[in-house]
């Protein structure tokens, strides 16, 4: 029984289905480069977009902050908050208080 | 595809009137398939139970509207590459596979033209890997008694 099964097996296998159609290949061919990509590949894709944006938005914020804090020439000078005594105002200062020791209150 | 292709064709042609529906049928489970091969666990069997279902429901909108036509598509083209020295034995050969019963036929078509294992029929059958086999011993033995007449094994 098995040899006759056999026998026909390979008798079956010699016949060969008939060749793809030229138009069913192509068909094929035209159907898969159109099908839209699986949605895990769009998220994929959706979260390296994302991941770049952040990364050039970080290094474009790092880039602007060290432009401003380390620049040696700022084009406005900041001015003093209090300017340093002179000379004059020490004289008179003195001669305040002269004053006060010679005459004194009542 | 192109290596698959002629047994996935012939396969189809199982719930396919004419062998355009049959190409049709392909085109439309290989699509399913590539829009979602990556959930199959074993490529080939899932390639095959696309082109199934796809073939199914072709077959099934399809069916009303061609049914008288069947028979006469049937015979209109050989499923099989012609050969002129043994197109009688061919002839005979498809009609006696064409007398299988479906679940049958659908067994040899797979494993002896689409190269497919027990293992991965049974997975497209959804039926146990003894269920797959048995029904192809069945399968060969209808077989061997419808071309009993013209052939002579042992």
């Amino acid at each position: 029984m098995n040899d006759s099964n056999d026998k026909l097996e390979i008798e079956l296998a010699a016949l060969r289905p008939r060749q793809l159609s030229a138009d069913l290949a192509q068909r094929i061919e035209a159907a898969t480069r159109t099908t839209s990509r699986p949605w895990s590949d769009r998220i994929l894709f959706f979260a390296m977009g994302m991941g770049s944006l952040a990364a050039c938005v970080i290094v474009g914020i790092l880039t602007f902050s060290g432009s401003v804090s380390t620049d040696p020439h700022p084009t406005h000078p900041l001015q003093p908050i209090a300017t340093a005594p002179m000379l004059g105002s020490y004289s008179l200062i003195l001669a305040h208080n002269d004053d006060a020791g010679m005459n004194p209150a009542p | 595809m192109r290596q698959r292709g002629p047994a996935l064709v012939l396969f189809a042609r199982q719930w396919s009137i004419t062998p355009a529906d049959a190409e049709d049928a392909v085109q439309s489970g290989f699509v399913q398939f590539w829009k979602t091969r990556r959930r199959a666990r074993d490529e080939i069997a899932y390639l095959y139970a696309c082109v199934r279902t796809a073939a199914l429901d072709l077959g099934r909108s399809q069916h009303r509207r061609h049914h008288r036509q069947q028979a006469a598509a049937r015979d209109e083209a050989s499923v099989f590459q012609p050969n002129l020295e043994r197109a009688e034995r061919r002839k005979h050969i498809e009609s006696a596979l064409n007398q299988l019963p479906a679940d049958q036929r659908e067994v040899v078509v797979m494993k002896i033209w689409g190269e497919l294992t027990f293992p991965q029929i049974a997975e497209i059958q959804k039926v146990s890997l003894n269920t797959a086999a048995s029904r192809y011993r069945l399968a060969l033995q209808h077989l061997m008694a419808n071309l009993a007449e013209e052939m002579s094994y042992e």
